[in-house]
């Protein structure tokens, strides 16, 4: 006969005792493990709710940036680089820049480190008649299209220029623009004359609607050398990148600071206007993600109150309901307390008695009340049990503390009856009878 | 310890006598000394024993009568280490009672003294082997359960050790509770009217148990209303807390 085998009888006698000790602890630690359990479930979907609006942002933004990507590519530039003595009005009067400055302030830019452009095309722009064809036209020089070297992405892993707007006009030829080709009755491959020099189309342009569809490119050397502007251009045409959106202050900034003495004309409002929608509706958005967190965080917030209020209120009861189990224990048993210490039992040992039968209620209904807590917690939050998300919520950081605190729990409310089983008196119970 | 050879023959927990103290003093199992037991009852004060002295040698069966009242159970409970009186001394096998802890105090109750009552205290949750066998948990040898079967084999209670005490006779709960007070093989037994609550057949037969636990050489106080004092060693009449009379053989 051992210690542990009269707990075991009289627990496997006193069932109902027990599982009622039992059913208490389990409530108790259910409510704790309940309410943790509540709480980061909601966390979890919070976490859940956010993460999926700001994919979705980050969708609208992709798209919004491979829209503008197309367009612009569509469009073509959408910033113009003039002197800075260059009028507007002769500009426009004209059809083409009048003031001109060095062909060098382009790789001045290219290399200046510019956040806000991409994409430099130097041009040398004049109003012309073309002489063989008795025609107004504006002809434009261009050179290669030249790389913001300050983006590494423009380049490729060899240092040559990756994906140009505009591509060379190869020596010999020019391009047309759609009006032209059609008045003067050219296509592609057609030979023609202009300026005394020999040309094939190279290529005819889509009808952009615009100044271009009058316009003839050809390079930029061709055009010095009929004006006597040798080094000279009069415009850089750059694409203005997204992270500019709303700033042509920005641009101006960024490239006076290179070049004092120019200024920055922009050009195809259009995009801008769908640019900055999107980026209105990535703001709404952020805004919105802003929102549900605050809101879900309101709601923890109540539900922490409730958590923090209720929950030492269970385990009080729980610890109070205890108490009162093992003190009826204690009365029901004292004549085997009695019998026990005549044979020789110490104090000590029947105090472990039951303190160990308060342990072990706490255990088992720690046990029972993690799991019970865990359940309820999940369901509550309308987390499916066997759910991959039921099974982030288990912690076995929780349970092991669970399973110390439930038994320590019923000891300490086991402890006042339990030193009074010790004390008892055997004298008193015996001679009682 | 030396123990002699003509006690060992009597000794009835057989060769390992654990109970034996260093300081014994003379043969007797049990020493009562000047005992006073006051109750400090409502503004009156009880003295429910004055001046008690006896003393039992190993092998005798004393028997302690009186009226109710008289204080019977408050002098074997003293003499048992179970309460501590006003004044005077208890030794049990040389041990000082009172002068112990708890814990020596428990150990010599576990070693030395068995305890047999009115109401027999069954424990209603165990079977009738483990109640004989309860004291096990009181004892650092736990070799017990041999000397449990041959306690209920002696009491012809061996067909009844997986019955529970609620599916017993009277005669027979109290003959567990007797097997239960002689598992430790104690020196001394004492007994509160034993058969207080038995017919005459079975008190018959708790007093023969004793009387073979007395010729094993163990001591047996027993307090008793009635008869039961022929061929006892000693009667001591008690009356109002005073041992009046003593009727030796
Ligand atoms: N706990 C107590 N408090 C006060 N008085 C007590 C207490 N226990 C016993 N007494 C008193 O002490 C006296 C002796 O009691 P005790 O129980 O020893 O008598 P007894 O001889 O065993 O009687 P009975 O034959 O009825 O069992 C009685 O007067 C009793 O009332
Ligand atoms: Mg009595």
């Amino acid at each position: 006969m051992t210690v542990w085998g009269i707990i075991r009888k009289e627990v496997a006698y006193d069932r109902a005792g027990f599982v009622v000790g039992l059913l208490c602890i389990t409530v108790a630690i259910a409510s704790l493990v309940g309410a943790v359990t509540l709480l980061r479930a909601h966390k979890l979907r919070t976490e859940r709710i956010i993460a999926e609006k700001e994919a979705e942002t980050r969708r609208q933004m992709e798209r919004m940036e491979d829209d503008y990507r197309l367009i612009m590519r569509g469009m073509g530039y959408n910033v113009l680089v003039l002197h800075e003595d260059q009028q507007i009005g002769e500009l426009r009067l004209h059809g083409s820049p009048t003031t001109y400055m060095p062909l060098d302030y382009v790789y001045r830019l290219a290399t200046g480190q510019i956040e806000t452009l991409n994409h430099l095309l130097p041009i040398l722009q004049k109003r012309v008649t073309w002489p063989e064809r008795d025609r107004e036209i504006i002809l434009c020089g261009v050179l290669g299209q030249v790389p913001n070297y300050s983006k590494p992405r423009h380049l490729t892993s060899e240092g040559v220029y990756r994906d140009p707007i505009t591509h060379t006009i190869p020596d010999g030829t020019v391009d047309l623009g759609h009006d032209i080709a059609l008045a003067e009755g050219l296509s592609q491959g057609e030979s023609l004359r202009l300026f005394d020099a020999d040309f094939t189309v190279n290529r005819v342009r889509r009808r952009q609607g615009n100044e271009d569809d009058m316009t003839i490119w050809c390079s930029l050397e061709k055009v010095q050398g009929w004006f006597g502007l040798e080094g000279k251009i009069n415009g850089i045409l750059a694409l203005e990148c997204l992270c500019a959106l709303d700033a042509v202050g920005a641009v101006e900034r960024d490239v006076s600071s290179i070049l004092p003495d120019v200024q920055v004309l922009e050009m195809g409002t259009r995009v801008r206007t769908r640019a900055e929608a999107r980026t209105r509706a990535a703001e709404a958005h952020q805004e919105a993600v802003t929102a549900e967190l605050l809101y879900q965080a309101g709601l923890r917030g109540e539900r922490e109150v409730l958590v923090r209020l209720l929950v030492p209120l269970v385990m009080l009861a729980a610890a109070v309901w205890i108490f009162f189990l093992i003190l009826g224990n204690v009365r029901a048993r004292q004549g085997e307390i009695a019998v026990m210490r005549t044979v020789g039992v110490t104090g000590g040992t029947i105090m472990f008695i039951f303190l160990a039968k308060a342990a072990l209620m706490g255990l088992a209904g720690g046990g029972a009340g993690y799991f019970a807590g865990l359940a309820v917690g999940a369901l509550w939050e309308g987390v499916p049990l066997w759910s991959t998300d039921f099974s982030s919520l288990f912690s076995a950081g929780l349970l092991g503390l669970v399973l110390v605190m439930a038994p320590a729990l019923a000891v300490a409310a086991g402890w006042v009856p339990s030193v009074k089983a010790a004390r008892m008196d055997p004298a008193v119970i015996l001679s009682r009878e | 310890m030396t123990v002699s050879g003509k006690k060992e023959a009597r000794n009835p927990r057989g060769q390992d006598d654990r109970c034996a103290g260093a300081e014994r003093s003379g043969t007797a199992t049990l020493i009562v000394d000047g005992l006073t037991k006051r109750y400090a009852g409502r503004g009156r004060e009880v003295v429910a024993l004055e001046d008690v002295s006896l003393e039992l040698e190993p092998g005798t069966f004393s028997v302690l009568q009186g009226p109710s009242g008289s204080g019977k159970t408050t002098l074997l409970l003293s003499a048992g280490g179970l309460l501590s009186p006003d004044e005077g001394r208890v030794f049990v096998e040389g041990h000082d009672l009172y002068t112990l802890s708890g814990g020596a105090m428990a150990e010599v109750r576990a070693r030395c003294i068995g305890f047999v009552f009115q109401q027999f205290h069954l424990v209603p949750y165990l079977t009738v082997f483990d109640n004989v066998l309860l004291p096990e948990i009181a004892h650092k040898q736990r070799r017990l359960a041999g000397r449990a079967a041959e306690l209920l084999a002696t009491f012809r209670l061996d067909g009844r050790a997986d019955h529970y005490p609620s599916e017993l006779s009277t005669g027979e709960r109290q003959r567990v509770a007797l097997a239960r007070a002689l598992l430790g093989r104690p020196a001394l037994l004492l007994a509160d009217e034993p058969t207080g609550n038995l017919d005459d057949h079975n008190a018959g037969i708790i007093l023969e148990c004793l009387d073979d636990f007395v010729r094993a050489g163990g001591t047996v106080l027993m307090a008793t209303h009635g008869a039961h004092r022929d061929g006892r060693d000693a009667v001591y009449m008690i009356e109002q807390g005073r041992i009046v009379t003593v009727n030796g053989k």
